[in-house]
């Protein structure tokens, strides 16, 4: 099994899901890379995603895991020739199995704006209320919550708001919580978000996916 | 157009993908090209994607050194809203320039019934509507496909059409207009040249001398094999390549069998080669192996058994589409799925199956149903016509009877553990130009209804699937394919009441086309009406290489049920032997006298 570590980004940002799973089989197959398939009436390429990523939100952290034999090295390197353009290998490791999107619990998300930086006091104060309250996308339509515990950090970097969110089960949407800073921060013009990293929180303790699967 | 602005509007939109271009295989789009080229296709982006003209064309314009060519396909009502809030032309997807800026902006017809949408794009994308109020500094507008055969209805909008092949025909055109360009010419300066290239109509000039183009080597002729691959999932999602052009069976409906002749095959090495690179360049699972009639290719079981190997290394599964299931090929495709098996009869008895020479009998029929019942197949579609010449009750009950027979075959000779699922559709006919049949009328509209009622009770009674095209876009399509100049300012009209995407159900509106044909005067059915034999037809002047000599005789047989046999074997004389002699040279020459493929 091989790990691979790749970049959504420019004009890939749009392509949903499921056209992108089908286009990084596509282009294990212009590069000749062997992978395994399922068995069956419809047999389909070993390719294991992590968690779907909003649709137009750009991402430097995205993993998937090939059933593999590959060198992983050679695997990245034959893949990135043949991917389409804002989607890209930037790291590939042999691993045991195919759970990175089982374990991923946080990502975070910095939060560049053109117009003015992010107050870090702004942001400290939101964080010290009990509860933050938020219009969020739900199966039932948009409705207020209070996401608090889904906001494992928030902090300035640069003038850019950076946030860990929760993701999987207790995930928080980058784009709901977008809105809401930039009515707290006053600012009126766009707001350009970026997933930058995955974590895994385990023993109370916040580990990138690299660091658990020793990625460079 | 900055990136801020496009995100911004992309965000307003359902599936941005099809608007944001990147496309793997997107050429570097030249900045000092001469000719800057835009190829629009009137659908939306999952229509347009699955193509293969336009990404022949897009291919040949970009490799020449002189030309840049773009895309832009019709946005869907949700973008174009945006479009005119934000006051943002259509822009072409590559470099989002806005449509109004190219030179030359050329559509892919394909279906009548996409006329308005091309209104809908030129005005989204700030181009004037008609070619006459369109002066020196506007782009020219250019129109090719298989509906520009006749080119009539849209002569109000298009300064240049390009008929029949369009390979050679835009090479040549993409040719004249940067030498014209170079040597300061006028925008009229290079319609009226234009107008004396083979395959060209430029209304502004006049009828006379207009061929329909034949490129006469389809296995010299560029091919693209490493076509754009769309963002999303297409209509056809996989690779398609062309493995002969044109017809030899000569159905009288068929107009794709009249005005792709004669028949041009590629060779087996070009198409192994072909697919190998299609698989390198786009890696779909699937590669068709695309024609009018595939299992008529000469070599398929050698193609097939040197192209296998490749595939199977390669994980990918072969399409042949028009497969006759009692052929050695389709086993050798179908090993492992056995999903449903489509066939077309086209019509219900034997009598009126040789009216329209479709050679096909009821044992053919059956025999290939029991082969596929006994390898497993549970589903069956069987595609016919409501309306043919001469049909009569009897023959559209005949449609209910063989789906009965299929049912209690099944019941004989299954393997599946499935309960047998039989779905019977039903077009109407529509009398194209150019055919044995462009004579004929098209039945009322309460005559088809009639009809479809009839069969929809026979069907029902044995409990057998039943779906039937709409009568009135069935109707517009005959008006429009059999029309004349009379339907531009219908088409105008129609665009201007709300028409656009008229083959997507949700958006046809017939009322508001009754409405465009009552305001100029026009009536629908002096276009379905039957044409006297010595007619002058509005299409005439274009000469596709057909004799309309033989037309006459095939029609004339066609109330004789006499068949007229496939002309691989024998040359039928159509007329292309004498109108276009190099490229019968090469090809129906080479096939007469040699083994007929068998039949099926």
């Amino acid at each position: 099994m091989i790990l691979c570590k790749f970049t959504k980004i420019d004009s890939a940002v749009y392509i949903p899901h499921l056209d992108m799973l089908r286009e990084m089989g596509r282009a294990v197959r212009r590069a000749d890379l062997s992978v395994r398939f399922s068995e069956g009436f419809n047999p389909h390429m070993l390719l294991y995603f992590s968690q779907p990523l909003p649709l137009g939100l750009p991402s430097v952290c995205e993993y998937f895991c090939a059933d593999s034999d590959e060198d992983p090295e050679v695997f990245r390197e034959r893949l990135n020739v043949k991917l389409m353009r804002g989607m890209r290998i930037t790291g590939s490791v042999k691993c045991e199995k195919a759970e990175v999107h089982a374990i991923t619990t946080h990502a975070s998300y910095r939060f560049k704006s053109p117009e003015k930086p992010f107050d870090e006091a702004v942001l400290n104060s939101i964080m010290s209320r009990k509860t933050i309250e938020i219009p969020v996308k739900t199966k039932k339509g948009i409705a207020v919550s209070d996401v608090k515990p889904r906001i494992y950090s928030l902090t300035v970097d640069g003038g850019d708001a950076v946030a860990v969110l929760g993701c999987g089960r207790e995930n928080l949407r980058a784009d709901s919580l977008c809105e809401f800073l930039r009515g707290e921060c006053g600012i009126g013009g766009s707001v350009r978000i970026l997933k930058e990293a995955a974590y895994v929180l385990k023993d109370g303790v916040l580990k990138t996916v690299d660091e658990i699967y020793g990625l460079t | 157009m900055n990136d801020i602005d496009f995100e911004r509007i992309l965000k307003k939109v359902d599936k941005p993908s099809r608007y944001c271009g990147g496309e793997l295989n997107t050429p570097v789009m030249k900045k000092d090209a001469q000719l800057k080229y835009l190829l629009c296709f009137p659908d939306v982006y999952e229509v347009a994607m699955s193509n293969l003209g336009i990404k022949i064309l897009y291919g040949i314009l970009n490799n020449r050194a002189d030309t840049v060519c773009e895309t832009a396909y019709a946005p869907w009502a949700d973008m174009a809203k945006v479009l005119k809030e934000e006051n943002v032309p259509l822009f072409s997807s590559e470099t989002r320039t806005p449509m109004h800026s190219f030179d030359i902006i050329g559509f892919s017809m394909q279906y009548e019934l996409s006329y308005t949408t091309v209104l809908y794009m030129l005005e989204l994308g700030g181009v004037k509507l008609l070619s006459s109020e369109r002066t020196e500094k506007d782009p020219v507008i250019m129109a090719g496909g298989p509906c520009t055969v006749n080119p009539l209805p849209l002569v109000g909008f298009v300064d240049l059409f390009s008929i029949g092949d369009g390979e050679q025909t835009l090479d040549a055109l993409a040719e004249l207009y940067t030498r014209n360009k170079r040597e300061g010419g006028t925008r009229s300066d290079f319609l009226k040249k234009a107008a004396s290239i083979d395959g060209v109509y430029v209304p502004s000039v006049g009828k006379n001398g207009v061929r329909r183009a034949v490129i006469p080597d389809l296995d010299k002729a560029y091919f693209p094999t490493a076509p754009q691959v769309p963002n999303i999932e297409a209509v056809h999602n996989r690779a398609v390549l062309e493995i002969f052009r044109g017809c030899t069976r000569g159905c009288r409906f068929c107009q794709a069998g009249m005005i792709y002749r004669p028949v041009r095959e590629r060779g087996k090495e070009t198409i192994l080669k072909y697919a190998k690179e299609l698989i390198d360049n786009c890696g779909f699972d699937e590669i068709s192996l695309s024609s009018l009639s595939t299992c008529d290719y000469p070599d398929l079981r050698e193609l097939l058994s040197e192209l296998k190997p490749l595939t199977d290394k390669r994980r990918v599964t072969i399409a042949l589409p028009s497969t006759r299931v009692d052929s050695f090929e389709a086993e050798f495709v179908e090993q492992s799925r056995k999903g449903s098996l489509t066939f077309a009869p086209e019509a219900g008895t034997q009598r009126l199956r040789d009216v329209i020479n479709k050679n096909i009998t009821e044992d053919d029929i059956f025999t290939c149903m029991r082969r596929a019942f006994e390898k497993g197949y549970s589903s069956v579609k069987l595609y016919f016509m409501i309306g043919l010449p001469t049909e009569t009750d009897e023959d559209l009950l005949g449609i209910a009877d063989i789906a009965a027979r299929i049912k209690s075959l099944y019941r004989e000779c299954h393997t599946a553990k499935k309960p047998l699922s039989v779905t019977v559709s039903a077009s109407t006919f529509v009398p194209k130009p150019f055919t044995p049949f462009q004579w004929e009328e098209q039945i009322s509209a309460e005559e088809i209804v009639r009809r479809q009622r009839l069969l929809k009770d026979a069907l029902r009674e044995i409990k057998v699937n039943f779906n039937y095209h709409d009568k009135d876009m069935s109707m517009l399509e005959a008006v429009f394919a059999r029309g004349d100049e009379t339907l531009s300012p219908v088409i105008k009209s129609a665009y201007e009441k709300g028409c656009v995407f008229d083959s997507w159900g949700e958006y046809f509106d017939f009322a508001k086309w009754q409405a465009a044909f009552d305001e100029c005067g026009v009536k629908m059915t002096d276009f379905t009406r039957e044409r006297g034999i010595d007619e002058v037809l509005p299409w005439d002047f274009v000469d596709v290489g057909v004799s309309a000599q033989y037309l006459k005789e095939e029609r004339k047989k066609s109330r004789e049920c006499a068949l007229t046999p496939d002309c691989r074997g024998n040359c039928r004389k159509c007329g292309l032997q004498s109108a276009r002699k190099d490229a019968f040279k090469n090809s129906c020459a080479k096939h007469i006298k040699r083994d007929l493929p068998r039949k099926g």
